[in-house]
């Protein structure tokens, strides 16, 4: 698990680099960090509530980033 | 490997690390509304400023954060499995890779520095070398953390916690740069 | 009261009392003088009445924070203090420093930088008093078997503050360059390290009052102080904007200072939740009321109402205007005054063995005085806000806006009149305590769990 989300994280940001448009590259961005969240931080494994925080956390700001720019 | 689902009061990390990475969620996501702001409120001097920017090197931060994220996410599975050696090496190799951003990003800054580009140059200079500064503070920390709890687990009552909880800062500081790298690199 | 030199704790919170009275006489010149009865403007011009309203202030807050450690460092590290003469001493210092400061300030002898008027040789003698002090305080505590987290956070609270007076005595001819080191002093002391000796006051009147356990009061309070100290040490930048310091200060200050309201609200949550689950047993229940009065009021004084214009957006029209007079007034009430306040309320039954706290006057200070202030605050804020829509939108003169503004100022002075009534029952309480009580009969150590279930409703000493 912990290899194949490192390839996924390398093959969302080749493509975030690649697209070079900033609204693909902050959701690609909200994807990685949602992938770090849920298993290197072990998020998986956490209370449902504290899962969600974080997921939703992450949803909000790039919403909001989205929104701004 | 199955796990039980934590209570929450029991995070994976700890408590209190789980609060600071919260409180800094909160703090970088105030940055990253201030990059913003300036990127649409100047979007020429934005522009300018990204000129100088190299997105070759960007990518490669970004890659040496995930790689080392992967090494200490990889120490704390081994953790999960009590094979707490094992972990210490894993986190050591993380510090090791996360010590190669920090060189990259010195030059990088120093480069940058060099060529008349500093605090007060323009807006986005100074969003520039704030925002990745605050950053590069947090990824010092992070390495030390590492570093810390691999060298001296002695002084830790619960070396699980300690282990997890550096690890869980070490991951912060990738999550908060994954925002940072578009707002800057990516190019209007 | 466990030790024989806890009683030098008195002479300060007496002295709280005597400059807390003098500078409610100071407000009301000035309120007064903003409605145009400024009868006593030959022997106090509004400049020196403000300055010593302000260093008054600073003063009673400082031998407040003074009483409090010599209150409370014996009694955490579980021995006398080190040298209670010497604490006399310099009480005294500081009362005759204070004194000839203000009277110096009459008779423009100051140095006209806010907040830090006092003369330069005054100074020199303030820092040595305040070695003095933390040489007493740091010795006893070195000389202690047990080192209490919160004697250690205290003492190291004071030492910062000491060593962060520094600053504002560079010498410059600049006044951005002299504006940027005052600011170290002033927002480095209230929003930095004044927070750690507020966290340790806290953190020791929690542990007393609500019963509950030492470990998780120390434990988490100090997380919240840690965080509410970081956010407070960068938003130093608040006080940078457009006073001529370069505009990346906006960016630091904006960033920084918006995280320092989470910070005191998790104050405020927490000293709630330690009271709930402390379950209020104590006899003291004013005490209680102060402190946990503290951590609300700091949290809506200087982290809601410091929110209210610390973003760069906003205060480019608020920047020294009567919207700061309003955060200041609550903040200053909120986070210190209610704090030494509190400590004096816990600590003067078992000083002088008296039970006033049980009288109706106790609750009355408390509320009158909170509700004074609240209103006082309002007063400002109405009067900040018209100020900044006339003068900063409208455009109009500022003298011509000030005339504008003096019927907030009628206002100001009722709910100021309020806020004195509290505070005079506070001060008559105090009166009414009297001094220590003489001979100290045994030393009773306190119950492990601080309040055995079902006390009596008596003062231990």
């Amino acid at each position: 698990m912990r290899a194949a989300t490192w390839a996924l994280l390398v093959g969302l940001t080749c493509a975030s680099v690649a697209s070079g448009r900033l609204w693909l590259a902050l959701v690609l961005a909200a994807l990685k960090a949602v992938a770090v969240g849920l298993e290197f931080m072990e998020l998986r494994h956490a209370a449902r509530v504290h899962r969600w925080a974080f997921t939703g956390f992450v949803g909000l700001l790039t919403a909001g980033l989205l929104l701004a720019l | 490997m199955t796990m039980k689902a934590r209570a929450l009061d029991d995070p994976p990390g700890g408590v209190l690390l789980w609060l600071i990475v919260g409180l800094e969620l909160v703090t970088f996501a105030i940055v990253f509304a201030l990059v913003a702001g300036v990127r649409r409120a100047q979007p020429d001097e934005f522009a300018a400023g990204q000129g100088a920017l190299s997105p070759a090197l960007g990518l490669t931060l970004t890659l040496l954060l995930i790689t080392s994220g992967a090494l200490a996410a990889q120490g704390v599975h081994r953790l999960r499995q009590t094979r707490l050696d094992d972990t210490r090496r894993w986190l050591l190799a993380a510090a090791g890779v996360g010590a190669a951003f920090l060189v990259v990003k010195a030059v990088d800054c120093s480069a940058h520095l060099g060529a008349g580009h500093r605090l007060g140059s323009s807006d986005f200079w100074d969003a520039y070398l704030l925002a990745t500064g605050f950053h590069f503070v947090h990824v010092v920390v992070g390495v030390a953390l590492l570093l810390f709890v691999s060298l001296r687990r002695a002084v830790f009552d619960d070396v699980e916690t300690a282990y997890a909880g550096a690890a869980l800062f070490w991951h912060l500081c990738d999550v908060v740069w994954f925002f940072l790298f578009p707002l800057f690199f990516v190019r209007a | 009261m466990k030790f024989q030199s806890q009683k030098v704790a008195w002479g300060f919170f007496a002295t709280c009392m005597l400059l807390l009275s003098l500078q409610l006489v100071y407000g009301f010149i000035m309120g007064f003088a903003r409605v145009g009865m400024d009868g006593l403007h030959e022997w106090i011009p509004f400049n020196a009445a403000r300055a010593t309203h302000t260093n008054l202030l600073v003063m009673w807050l400082l031998a407040g924070f003074m009483g409090a450690a010599y209150w409370i460092i014996p009694d955490e590290c579980d021995r006398e203090l080190a040298w209670p003469k010497l604490a006399w001493v310099q009480l005294i210092a500081l009362v005759v420093t204070g004194v000839t400061a203000i009277i110096g300030f009459h008779l423009n002898w100051w140095e006209g930088r806010k907040f830090l008027e006092i003369p330069r040789p005054l100074d020199f003698l303030v820092v040595i008093d305040v070695l003095l002090f933390i040489g007493n305080i740091g010795w006893t505590v070195w000389k202690s078997e047990k080192k209490s987290t919160t004697s250690m956070v205290l003492f190291f609270g004071l030492l910062a503050a000491a060593l962060l007076y520094l600053p504002g005595m560079i010498p410059t001819d600049n006044q951005t360059v002299d504006s940027f080191w005052r600011w170290w002093v002033v927002h480095l002391w209230v929003e930095g390290v004044w927070e750690l000796i507020m966290g340790a006051i806290l953190s020791y009147l929690l542990i007393k009052l609500t019963g509950v356990d030492r470990e998780i009061i120390e434990k988490w309070l100090y997380v919240i102080v840690g965080f509410t100290f970081l956010s407070g040490v960068l938003g130093t930048g608040h006080h940078y904007y457009f006073i001529g310091t370069p505009r990346y200060w906006l960016m630091v200050g904006g960033v920084f200072s918006a995280l320092e309201p989470l910070a005191f609200l998790g104050m405020a949550i927490y000293a709630f939740a330690m009271a709930k689950k402390g379950g209020r047993t104590h006899p003291n229940r004013v005490a209680l009321l102060w402190t946990i009065g503290c951590a609300l009021m700091s949290f809506v004084g200087a982290g809601f109402l410091g929110f209210a214009h610390t973003l760069p957006q906003v205060n480019m029209y608020t920047h020294g205007t009567l919207v700061t007079a309003m955060h200041g007034h609550m903040a200053f009430w909120g986070a210190y005054a209610m704090l030494v306040l509190a400590i004096i309320a816990y600590a003067m039954p078992l000083l002088t063995g008296r039970k006033v706290y049980e009288q109706a006057s106790a609750g009355f200070a408390f509320w009158t005085s909170n509700i004074g202030m609240t209103a006082m605050t309002l007063a400002f804020a109405v009067a900040g806000v018209s100020q900044v829509v006339l003068e900063r939108r409208a455009g109009m003169e500022f003298l011509t806006v000030q005339k504008e503004l003096e019927v907030h100022f009628w206002g100001l002075i009722l709910a100021a009149s309020l806020f004195s009534c509290g505070i005079i029952a506070f001060v008559w309480d105090f009166i009414r305590y009297g001094m220590p009580n003489a001979p100290l009969k045994q030393a009773t150590p306190e119950p492990p769990a601080e309040v055995p279930p079902g006390a009596p409703a008596v003062a231990r000493g």
